[in-house]
């Protein structure tokens, strides 16, 4: 599997085909029994995810996970946790959030439990953020989420797909992971059986008639 | 002539209970740390009290050592338990961690019973009471010395809470792997939270010592760590006033209630049950005991 700079790749897949351990392995949440992980030519397969943030990869889980007693700006803060408060960086990463996100700006001071479902996923994605990653890696982004806000959170994956950010995202909702992604891989059982373009993939029978409802 | 006696009797009394209650803050600040702060639950605390109040009575008993060294070293060498403890707890969670702390504490009161050189069963005598400049400390500036300390340990709770390390201490307790995605070094932001929590119950050991002038092991058994966790539990995890609050209430009771004295323990554990079943933040809490048993009981009962 690869992903080049820039790019917007989507592993679509039913339940239980690999694609949250796909995705956790390459955070370093799950250790890989097999194969390698490239970043940039540099192996990480073995390197602590600490120290892939710092190489600029970020993680967005599934189900959020925003830290529930903190506040909106605690959880930000420790999207950028690497970073001292002196740092400009960190500003850097609280102006780059607060401009694409407004909501989280006006709500700062709150716990992050008392946001609705499609605040705590801009929360989510704010926080992996912050420490200004090359690779975004999306884990089930429209979970728990209604239509609205699954759209609204792929509009702004999009919008920062398109200022430079390379993201990798896993996907139940087929539809909309291949319409946005540049290219995509299918993934069976812990197996890649499909990869190509978004158009192919969208044209591809077996996709349309398993994911893509008919 | 009686008169007086009994005033200063009282005097006394108060001011070992004043005492009593100071070290019982202590610990039950220096489990917030752990179980409060960072969300480690632990049974076995006081393992780390009586590793200090051993490490004080030896120093000053046989190695000669002034009181004012073996505080400070007291704290250390619980500290360094507790780092090793610490890193038990990189492999193992919640209940699976309460339950080797808790083991801990046995291994550790069986080693003072067993071995000779901690005086085995009859325990370490005759510990000196601290002295500065000559000045030999009775009870009034015992009492002066625990209270400093306790306020100290306050204020540094306090400081904690607002470093970058009582940040992650949070977040770690809100939710380890997000935490870990997040690039927080999860595993030693628990081995520091293990160090400080064990570190000040051993300073509090070491106070214990020097106060009480004889430990046995059966001092710091299994019973103390539940005694102390009830606390911190009923005056609420992961803030100070719960801690504090906690331990004033219920190291006050028994001195209040006399008659409950010798069903204190009954009461402790009964409490902790009952306050895991209605109200999991306690007091004046910001977080639940991570012991999931507890947790399904309610859940059994709907079911």
């Amino acid at each position: 599997m690869r992903v080049e700079a820039g790019e917007w790749v989507s592993i679509i897949g039913a339940n239980g085909a690999g694609k949250t351990t796909t995705i956790k392995t390459i955070m370093g949440l799950v250790t890989a029994r097999r194969g390698k992980i490239l970043f940039n030519g540099r192996d990480i397969t073995n390197l602590p995810p600490w120290e892939r943030v710092e190489l600029g990869i970020s993680y967005v889980p599934e189900g959020r996970r925003i830290f529930p007693e903190l506040t909106v700006e605690e959880n930000l803060r420790l999207g950028a946790f690497r970073l001292t408060n002196r740092d400009p960086r960190l500003k850097e990463g609280f102006e780059r959030v607060y401009q694409l996100f407004p909501r989280l700006a006006e709500r700062r001071r709150q716990l992050g439990r008392t946001l609705s479902g499609g605040e705590q996923q801009m929360l989510a994605l704010g926080r992996a953020l912050m420490p200004g990653p090359r690779l975004l890696l999306i884990d089930e982004i429209s979970m728990g989420l209604m239509p609205l806000a699954v759209n609204q959170a792929f509009h702004s994956l999009w919008e920062l797909n398109r200022q430079g950010m390379t993201i990798l995202l896993v996907e139940q909702n087929a539809r909309k992971a291949i319409g946005y992604a540049t290219r995509g891989y299918v993934l069976e059982t812990g197996r890649l059986v499909l990869a190509g373009t978004a158009a192919e993939l969208a044209e591809n029978p077996r996709v349309r008639e398993a994911y893509l409802g008919g | 002539m009686p008169e007086r006696v009994v005033a200063e009797v009282s005097l006394y009394y108060y001011l070992v209970v004043g005492i009593t209650l100071g070290l019982y803050s202590l610990l039950s600040l220096s489990l917030n740390i752990i179980t409060g702060y960072a969300g480690q639950p632990t049974l076995g605390h006081a393992a780390f009290f009586g590793i200090g109040a051993y490490t004080s009575a030896l120093l000053t008993t046989r190695a000669g050592l002034n009181f004012w060294l073996a505080l400070p070293l007291s704290f250390l060498t619980a500290a360094l338990v507790g780092w090793v403890v610490g890193l038990a707890s990189l492999r193992v969670k919640e209940d699976f961690l309460a339950i080797t702390t808790m083991g801990i504490n046995f291994v550790v009161v069986s080693f003072f019973l067993y071995s000779p050189y901690f005086g085995g069963a009859l325990g370490l005598g005759n510990i000196p009471a601290p002295a500065l400049f000559g000045f030999n400390f009775d009870k009034t500036a015992y009492f002066g010395l625990v209270a400093v300390v306790t306020i100290t340990v306050v204020l540094f709770s306090r400081f904690l809470e607002k470093t970058w390390m009582g940040l992650a201490f949070r977040a770690l307790r809100d939710d380890e792997e997000a935490a870990l995605a997040n690039g927080i070094k999860v595993q030693a932001f628990k081995l520091w939270a293990f160090v400080l929590g064990t570190g000040l119950a051993g300073l509090a050991g070491s106070l214990y010592a020097h106060h009480i002038t004889f430990i046995s092991a059966g001092d710091f058994g299994f019973p103390l760590s539940i005694t102390v966790l009830a606390m911190a539990v009923f005056g609420g995890l992961g803030t100070v006033e719960g801690a504090l609050a906690g331990a004033l209430i219920l190291g006050l009771a028994p001195e209040v209630f006399r008659f409950l004295a010798d069903y204190r323990m009954l009461v402790y554990g009964g409490l902790l049950v009952v306050m895991m079943l209605f109200k999991p933040s306690g007091l004046l809490g910001r977080t639940e005991l991570k012991i999931n048993l507890f947790r399904r009981l309610p859940a059994r009962r709907r079911g």
